[in-house]
């Protein structure tokens, strides 16, 4: 029978851009061959087109493996389709499994329903190799006379870890139970054991509570929890269907060697439904015993309690290059699996010539799949007294490794470096990183250097500058072309032939040329009154400038001037001057009549 | 005058200085003390209301990228795509940060040609070309013989099309969002109760309209979906 859980996903209103809905369901198993106590993934996908929540997801059942870890998972992606917008969410569910019995193993399919549509992930077989298999039957016997142990002894023992759940229960399994089991029943002293609590139960859980870690005496306790409460799932034992609710899971790390007894726990849960009236019920585990060992005697020269585990160590040095005085970081890395937090730090030196400051130690401990790991990082600022080269010689640290069951020595690579006596070497910090760019992480370009913090900031106004200088060049050409029709206009030319003869009148008052001063008198007033007065005799001058507007005394004026200006030019000694003047004066009052102007605007003009 | 000169240049050098010591954080493996650095110098320009610089935010985004913070890496690594859009680190880099994205998004239009223009030249472009024009237009004005009509025409003609670039690019710069908050709910309208689906950091997308702490957000793909405002980040 498989495990039926209903998931109730958060999807409830269905809009336009997600109408479409469809679901498919795969499972996929990172090994189809195992052996017997090895580990594999197992991922069952579920596909969602649309946003709709499944009525229905069946999981497989997986009572022939022990589950140890297990991850849910959502992602969802847009995309449009024949002009429609779409979402799909994927349900990931991950499996860690390890396999507990031999031989060919059928996963059956997991089955999905959301409204008509069904969708069924095929079964996978996943053929384990090892011993005998142990079935539920004999693990049930073998179970009767030892409450944690029963479960093929011995060697197999750590790798299966203890026995089935409600083995302690020889008469029949109650409705509801709580188990605590562990992944194995015999550790070395600082191995870790992975102690998981769980209540079965054949009714659904109204609540369970979630119980703090585990603390027995004797162990440094660790949970593994993540922080998320993991799911609860159904698991078939003994031919009845219970749901499992985890509700702890520590690592335990013994501190000494010896039988250690970690003692029962008890909560009260509620079931949900009527079967229990809604009552709560306590449960109660029995206790489990754990066979500590002792590391082997005699351990090898250099190795420190505490260093247990599968673990690496690397040492190096930055910069690759310094100057006398200037200090360098040695960093010695140790990373792997076991208890981060107890790990000895190996012991190491660069000689008394080098001043060596205290080091800072960084312990970075992680869950990964169940198993405590992490990475310790120590740097130490190195001083180098003189120039050459500076060693950290090969570091020696003895671990015992829990993978082989024996002392493993390791050892790390000489790491050496250049220090230069130059003051203007490249100096840690400066400019030897300005000539390297630092990666930050794999597949990226690296950082930029001597980087400008603010973006262009002249380039910022120039549309702003551009657009005012294209406005006031349009302003200014406007005004020009005005003047320049200005003066190019008959009112512009006059204004500019009379500013010509106001200066040609100063040029004359000083050379007393008469003859220049009757033609510009002439000019003024042909310019007034027409060219063709150049023709008229003197004497009827008066009356045709009057004729062409001139009045009177102004007419009279100019005739006596040019009659006056003619007899000085032809009777020398005459009144010269006096002519010059008359005449200049009289062209300026037929000038002073062309038009009322302002004099500054003549002179622009003229110009 | 002078003491705010000296206070000025003060403060630049003292930047200068933060951006070595954000460099040789980097390259002596403390990423996250370089980006906090980095963040500092970012938020104390921001505060003054000057422009950052697009290697200022690509080099928080690359640490951010380093520390698997898709969401702000995203966020500047477009923010220094905007100011450089031709740089091939930037380009590099954001490619990275949108593949590391939770959500993928299918189908999802091609950045803009306003968008893959170099704003800094664009605005000088624009701003020559109408200075130009200016000054062609003010000689032809002033000078007695007026300048060859192909010379005046030729101007104006390219402070229009400098002019026109400028629009484009300016068009391209919408109100993108990004989201930065992990574990975000999408939904089909402005409630925090309605059903959504969940959407993860590093998706981007341009903001619609607001109401109510949620922005209407449009997806690469056209997608509309309502995010609430705290989870979303507004790039530069």
């Amino acid at each position: 029978m498989r495990a039926l859980l209903l998931l109730c996903c958060v999807f409830g209103v269905a809009t336009p851009a997600f109408a479409q809905a469809a679901i498919a369901l795969t499972m996929v198993a990172s090994e189809t061959t195992v052996a017997r106590g090895d580990t594999f993934r197992l991922d069952v996908v579920l596909t969602v087109n649309g946003q709709d929540a499944v009525d229905e997801l069946e999981l497989p059942d997986l009572t022939d493996f022990t589950v140890l870890r297990e991850n849910e998972s959502q992602q969802a992606s847009f995309s449009t389709r024949n002009g429609r917008r779409a979402v799909t969410v994927e349900h990931r569910r991950s499996y860690l499994l390890r396999a507990i019995k031999s031989g060919k193993l059928t996963i059956a399919g997991a089955t999905a329903t959301l409204g008509n549509d069904v969708a069924r992930a095929q079964p996978i077989v996943i053929t384990v190799s090892g011993k005998a298999v142990v079935d539920d039957d004999n693990a049930d016997q073998n179970n009767g006379g030892d409450k944690n142990n029963g479960v093929d002894a011995g060697s197999e023992a750590a790798v299966t870890g203890s026995a089935e759940p409600g083995a302690r229960f020889t008469s029949g399994l109650p409705q509801i139970f709580l188990e605590l089991r562990t992944d194995r029943t015999e550790a070395w002293v600082g191995e870790q054991i992975t102690v998981v609590g769980e209540i079965w139960s054949r009714v659904p859980l109204g609540s369970w509570p979630r119980v703090p870690g585990l603390k027995p005496p004797g162990f440094v306790c660790l949970s593994v929890d993540d922080g998320v409460r993991p799911q609860a799932v159904q698991r078939r034992l003994r031919g009845q269907v219970f749901n499992v609710y985890p509700v702890t899971r520590d690592a335990l790390f013994a501190l000494s060697p010896g039988t250690k007894t970690l003692p029962p726990i008890e909560i009260e849960v509620t079931p949900a439904g009527s079967f229990f009236q809604r009552q709560d019920v306590r449960v109660r585990s029995g206790s489990l015993d754990l066979e500590i060992k002792p590391l082997p005697e005699p351990a090898p020269p250099g190795f420190v309690a505490g260093a247990v585990g599968a673990f690496e160590i690397r040492t190096s040095i930055k910069p690759q290059r310094t100057t006398v005085g200037v200090p360098v970081t040695v960093v010695v890395e140790i990373t792997g699996v076991g208890n981060i937090d107890e790990v000895p730090l190996p012991v190491w030196g660069v000689g008394p010539a080098n001043r060596t400051f205290p080091a800072t130690v960084r312990r970075d401990r992680k869950d990964r799949d169940g198993l405590i790991s992490g990475q310790i990082t120590q740097e130490t600022l190195v001083q180098p007294s003189a120039p050459g080269t500076l060693t950290v010689p090969s570091i020696t640290w003895v671990v015992f490794d829990t993978n082989l069951d024996r002392y493993v020595t390791k050892q790390t690579t000489p790491v050496s470096i250049v220090v230069v006596e130059d003051a203007d070497g490249p100096r840690p910090g400066n400019s030897a990183r300005s000539s390297t760019r630092s990666a930050i992480a794999a597949g990226t370009r690296p950082l930029a250097l001597d980087i400008e913090l603010r973006d262009h900031a002249l380039l910022a106004p120039a549309p702003a500058i551009g657009a005012g200088v294209f406005v006031a060049g349009i302003v200014v050409g406007l005004i020009g072309r005005r003047r320049r029709r200005r003066i190019d206009s008959d009112h512009g030319q006059r204004l500019r032939r009379r500013e010509k003869r106001r200066v040609d009148a100063e040029a004359i008052r000083t050379t007393g040329d008469v003859a220049a001063a009757q033609r510009l008198l002439i000019d003024a007033v042909s310019e007034r009154c027409g060219d063709d007065i150049r023709a008229v005799d003197a004497n009827a001058l008066p009356a045709v400038l009057v004729a062409r507007g001139l009045n009177e005394p102004l007419a009279n004026q100019i005739a006596a001037a040019i009659l006056g200006a003619e007899a000085a030019r032809f009777a020398p000694g005459g009144q010269k001057q006096q002519a010059i003047q008359q005449a200049l004066q009289t062209a300026a009052a037929v000038d002073a009549g062309v038009v009322d102007i302002d004099p500054a605007d003549a002179a622009r003009g003229a110009r | 005058m002078i003491t705010a000169l000296t206070i000025a240049v003060a403060l630049l050098g003292a930047s200068d200085a933060r951006v070595k010591d954000a460099e040789g954080f980097a390259a002596h493996g403390e990423p996250e003390t370089a980006r906090a650095t980095y963040s500092a110098l970012l938020d104390e320009l921001t505060a003054s209301g000057a422009s950052s610089s697009a290697e200022l935010h690509y080099n928080i985004g690359t640490l951010a990228l380093g520390a698997g913070d898709v969401g702000a890496a995203v966020l500047h690594l477009l923010a220094a795509e905007r100011r450089a859009p031709l740089n091939d680190d930037v380009r590099h880099n954001l490619a990275a940060a949108l593949s590391r994205r939770a959500d993928q998004v299918e189908g999802g239009s091609s950045m803009p040609l306003g968008a893959r223009l170099p704003p800094g030249p664009v605005r000088a472009a624009c701003g020559a070309a109408l200075a130009l024009a200016g000054i062609v237009l003010a000689l032809a004005g002033l000078r007695r013989r007026g300048l060859p009509r192909p010379v005046v025409v030729g101007a104006v003609v390219g402070a229009a099309v400098g002019v026109g670039v400028f629009a484009v690019r300016a068009a391209a710069e919408g109100v993108v969002v990004v989201v930065v908050q992990q574990e975000t709910q999408a939904r089909p309208q402005p409630d925090a109760t309605a059903a959504g689906f969940e959407i993860h950091p590093g998706l981007t997308g341009t903001v619609v309209s607001e109401q109510q702490g949620f922005s209407r957000l449009r997806l690469e793909n056209g997608v509309d979906v309502w995010v609430e405002q705290t989870a979303l980040a507004v790039v530069p």
